[in-house]
This record gives structure tokens, sequence and C-alpha cells, in this order.
């Protein structure tokens, strides 16, 4: 039986706000510092292309902490047991398995800007809209994800209001990201991936040494059995599900890419592998909080609170302050990514390449910054209403973006696909997906929508007698104003 | 004035309906679960009916495995003042819960008790998906090494 313990806030409603104003502060300072060196909408967009190793992995790294790791890790496994904890740092296989598509696309689109710009290029127009919806549907799944995940720590810490929270944690990432563009992302996220890896550790470490193995594995084995079991229906199917998903995530997503156009020639390989490495255990250790609950008589309104509550219950408020920072710094790792890689889509996309061909790279630059501010702010509008779990919220998305996994990769290594089979590999798997996430839940989305989306592929590749000519993909440098570029520069 | 005494009378009118509103709302007080059969083993349950500025003390929801609840099997307290509750890890079986506390003014009371069946999928069908993923991942896996090493090698 569970004992019957404090259900009190680990920390003050003030301190909350005030650990939330100090620490917006100083990263929105931080980030108008690093963005005083961006003069040209390269720089702004993909840091000069010119990123190093140490703070290439770290920025893997961080980016992919994110609140899916922090606060959707234990959400899993309260939920899923052991298989949610060990299925979730599966998803270190996406960043892992990134690594060799890094250094394709490095090689074959030097002068790229986005994801979009590949499918475009090698695919074409009707897959680069269905495409495109993929993308805005997933960029608008996970930054809603983030804001509320931002929302939902603090309420549960410190039981200042969800709307509060939520807007604290936009306010200060859209801030510092106008500011910083994607130099101040990378440059907090090296600050950010010390401050996560340091902090899980010690709140794992204090946490069996309070708590222990035993008394956790006996409480849970006679209350709550299933979430030992390792034949756990609804886990099992969750597991390849989980993986296919960060597939889709990573292998789609213009977060990724754009940081393999921005990192050194030779640097993207070796960054997205150890920045996997050192992902991969961290899920197991948030996961594992989650298991401690029972234990400790916490059970949370919604499970996605479960790990801040868990820590801060036993760690106290020195502790609650550190799962603060450290889930905190996480969130704001992957909202800035999220925003300056979608602003990004949005700028070279959609409105450079569609409605101003001639615009120039100062006029670039600011309407990324408007983009920015535009997505923020329809964040916010998003998060207003709390739709749902971070957990379900997150794998609705898996049905999309699944679905480009197979487009991708054989666009990337294989000249025979056509365009109009990638394009109806991605909606018709998509389609799938969404069907399987409503009719059985949303742990089978992104593996009906990945399996459809392949035979769709093959049957293509098959059928085909195309060749296509890899130097179609390096598009050259658009001609920039000089008068404009000067006047950026001044 | 005259303006003063007829606000005053619709106050004075209106002020016993919301007492008994308010009345009728604590004793409507009822716990709410999922109503279809849970697959996944977690389920939420809510507890309705309650005033907003309420403060519930000893807040708890028990378990038993009859509707009697000749025997509590497990105690789980709400977090905080939140009147929701997230549980997980049931086995197959029909599980009876409740929801048991004090309201600010001492007063305890009981919710009346409500079923949740739990029926996992069955296990062909968890691992029928969990090997459709197996292949498809050897697949993806394989072909990024042997394209990445072949590219490798070309570029090389």
């Amino acid at each position: 039986m569970a004992e019957t313990l404090t259900t009190e806030y680990a920390l003050s409603t003030e301190l909350g706000l005030t650990l939330v104003v100090l620490f917006g502060a100083a990263w929105v300072l931080f980030g108008y510092w690093l963005g005083r060196k961006n003069k040209t909408h390269e720089d702004f967009a993909l840091a000069g292309r010119n990123v190093g190793f140490a703070f290439a992995a770290a920025t893997a790294m961080a980016t992919w902490v994110t609140s899916n790791t922090t606060l959707v890790a234990p959400q899993l496994t309260y939920q899923f047991g052991i298989w949610g904890m060990v299925g979730y740092s599966f998803a270190a296989l996406g960043l892992i398995l990134f690594a060799p598509l890094a250094k394709r696309i490095k090689t074959l689109l030097p002068n790229g800007y986005t994801s979009g710009d590949f499918i475009r290029l090698r695919f074409g127009r009707m897959s680069w809209h269905v495409f495109i919806v993929i993308s805005v549907v997933y960029a608008f799944g996970w930054l809603v994800s983030l804001g509320m995940a931002g929302g939902i720590l603090l309420e549960a810490l410190s039981g200042l209001d969800y709307h509060l929270g939520m807007t604290a944690i936009l306010i200060i990432c859209v801030g510092y990201t106008l500011f910083g563009g994607l130099r101040a992302v990378i440059a907090t996220d090296f600050i950010q991936a010390l401050i996560i890896i340091i902090g899980v550790s010690v709140i794992a470490w204090l946490l069996i040494d309070n708590v222990g193995l035993d008394t956790i594995h006996s409480q849970l084995g006679s209350d709550h059995p299933k979430l030992l079991d390792v034949l756990f229906p609804a886990a099992i199917m969750f597991l390849f599900n989980n993986i296919f998903f960060g597939l889709g995530e990573i292998f789609h997503s213009n977060v990724w890419w754009s940081r393999a156009l921005a990192f050194k020639k030779n640097v993207a390989f070796k960054a997205f592998l150890v920045g996997g490495l050192l992902w991969l255990p961290i899920p197991i250790v948030t996961g594992f909080i989650a298991l401690a609950a029972p234990q400790l008589g916490i059970f949370p309104p919604s499970p996605d609170m479960v790990g801040p509550t868990v820590a801060a219950g036993v760690l106290g408020q020195v502790g609650a302050v550190v799962v603060f920072i450290v889930v905190f710094s996480a969130l704001a790792s992957s909202l800035d990514s999220l925003l300056a890689a979608t602003s990004d889509l949005v700028t070279r996309d959609i409105y450079h390449k569609h409605l101003r061909k001639d615009a120039s790279d100062g006029h670039l630059m600011r309407f990324n910054r408007y983009t920015i501010l535009g997505l923020g702010i329809l964040t916010w509008l998003l998060c207003m209403p709390r739709i749902a779990t971070l957990g379900a919220l997150l794998n609705f998305a898996g049905a999309f973006v699944a679905s480009t996994i197979f487009p991708i990769l054989l666009g990337l290594y294989n000249r025979r696909l056509p365009g109009r089979y990638a394009a109806a590999a991605m909606a018709v798997g998509t389609a799938v997906g969404l069907c399987s996430y409503f009719v059985i839940g949303f742990y089978v989305a992104a593996l009906s929508s990945c399996a459809v989306s392949g035979l769709i592929c093959a049957v293509g590749v098959w059928r085909s007698n195309e060749q296509f000519d890899w130097q179609q993909l390096d598009e050259k440098p658009d001609s920039q104003s000089p008068q404009t570029d000067k006047e950026q520069l001044q | 004035m005259p303006g003063i005494i007829r606000i005053l009378t619709i106050i004075i009118t209106v002020l016993p309906v919301f007492f008994s509103a308010a009345e009728a709302q604590l004793k409507e007080l009822a716990l709410e679960g999922p109503s279809a059969v849970v697959k996944e083993g977690y389920f939420t349950l809510n507890l309705t009916g309650t005033a907003s500025d309420e403060n519930y003390q000893q807040l708890e929801i028990e378990q038993s495995t009859d509707e009697n609840f000749t025997q509590v099997e497990s105690r789980f307290p709400f977090l905080g003042n939140f009147t929701q509750i997230s549980l997980s890890g049931f086995n197959n079986g029909n599980y009876w819960f409740r929801a048991r506390g004090q309201s600010s003014d001492g007063t305890e009371f009981t919710t009346a008790p409500i079923a949740v069946t739990v029926q996992h999928y069955p296990l062909w069908q968890a691992l029928t998906l969990f090997s459709i993923g197996a292949v498809m991942f050897l697949i993806v896996a394989s072909y990024i090494l042997l394209a990445a090493r072949k590219g490798g090698r070309r570029h090389g």
C-alpha cells in the first residue's frame, strides 16, 4: 500500500516566479550578446556554416534532450513501466543513424539551407507541398508541447498557474532566439547540455540514495505489477513506434538539417554520433524517477507531471530548484532550436523561394526575425487550451513524421525514387498513421505510417527507370543586393 | 436610494439560491473514470462537483476489489489541490474506486464507488506489431549502413 505523504508543492509560487525571471533575463542577455556577431542572413540562420565539434555534439545532444526527455520519458515510464523507459532511450538511434545522413547532406547540398530545399530539388513541387504540411504540423506539435511543458513544470513544482508558466517560457525563448539566431541557440545549447548532464546525474544519485531500489521494486510489484512486466502488451506495441517516431522527427526536421549544414565539414558525422551516445542514458535516468512515484505516494493529476513532482518530492526545495534548472534548460534548448529552424523554413522555403525571390539578405534576416515572433505568438495561442497530455500530443505528430523516413532515406541515396511516389508515400503514410492513432492508440501511429510509406516507396523504386542527377541538388547561392547588404553590415 | 434598495432586495433574494446551489454542489461530489474498458493499464480519475475555491483535506482515492469496499486494497493521495489523479500499472481485472476526504469545514465525505475494467491487448497482437517494427528497423538501419559505406567509398 502506498505511503501517505505530504502533497504540498516543493517551491513557493514566489520562488518559482523569481527563478523564471532570473533565468529568463540571463538567457535573453546572453542571446543579445551573441547576436551582435550576426552580419548576414547566413550568419543568423546557419551560424556562418562554421560550427566546430564540441559545440556541434553539445547542440545535437541538448536539442534532443527536451520536454520529451525530461517530462515525457517519466510520463511513458509511469504509463508503460520499464519498457517506457528503455523504449524511450532508443530514440537515441535517431541521432546515431542520422550521423551518416548528415555527412551525405553536407556533401550533396553544400549551399543548402533547409530540409525543404532538399525535397524541392530532389522530388519536385508536389512532394514539397506535402512535406511542408508535415513539417509545419510537426513543428507546431513540438512547439506547443514545449510551451505546455513550461507551464506544466512550473505548475507541478510551485503550483503556479499553467498559463503564466507557459507564457513566461515562451517569452524568454522567443526573446533570445530573436536576438541571437542559430549562433545563440547553439551557444546556449552547449551550456544547457552541461547543466542537463550534471543535473540529471545528481537527481538520479540522490533518488537512489533516498528511496532505494529494493523498496521501489517491491512497491511496484504489489500495487502496479504491470509496470515491471516485460510482456506488457501496450508497452511492447509502443517500443518500435517510438523508434520510428524518433527517426521520423530527426530525418525530416529542419532542426537537424540546419545543424548538419551549419557544422564544419567532417564534423557532422562525429557530432551526431557522439550526441546520440551521450543522449542514450538520459531517458533511462529521467524515466527511472517516475518508477519511484508509487513508493512515495505521489500520483499526479496528469501523467506528464510525474517527473518533476517526484524529483522535487524526494529532494526537497533545493532539489526542486535543481529540477527546475535542468528541465528549464532542456525546454529552452529545444524551443529555441525549433523556433530558429522553423522560421528558417518559412523564410527560405516559403517566403524567399515562392513569394519574394528578389529579397535581399538584410530583408530576409528581418523577415526571419518577424517569423520567430509570429511563431512564438501562434504557439502561445495554441498552448492556451491544454488539449492533451504531452505524450499523446507528441505521438500525434508521429503519424506525420514517420511517413518521411523512407522518402528522405531513398531520396539521399537512391536515384530511382520518383517525386510522385515520394509524395504519395508521405500523404498516404500520414493518413494511415492518423487512422491508427485514433482507432488503436498513440503508440502505433508512427509504426503504421512508416510501414505504409515504405511500401509505397519500394513500389516506386521497383517501377521507376529514373536516374536522378545528384548535381541538381547543388543549388548555387542567390545573388544578393550589394546595397542592402552594405546597409546590413553597417 | 430606491436603486440601492432594489439591488439589496435582489441580493437578498438571490443569495439563498447561491447557498443552496453550493450545498447541492457539495452533495453532488462524484468520482468519474474511464467509461470504456482500459487496454493500457493506466487511466485518470476525476473528482467532479467540487467548488473551485474549496481546499479539501486528506483527499485520497480508495481501491477495492468489491463494490462494498469490504477491504481497501490501496490508497492513492491526490497531489496538492488537484482533484484529478492518474493511476497506472494495473493488471487485467475489475477494480472499484471511491474518493474520500474532508471539506474545509471539517465535514468528511465519501463518493459513490465507480468500477474500472482493465483488459490488456492480446499478447499476439502486441508481438505481431513488435515483429513488424523489428523487421522494418533492420531494413532501415542496414540500408543506411550499407549506403553510407558505399557512398563513402565512392566519395573517398
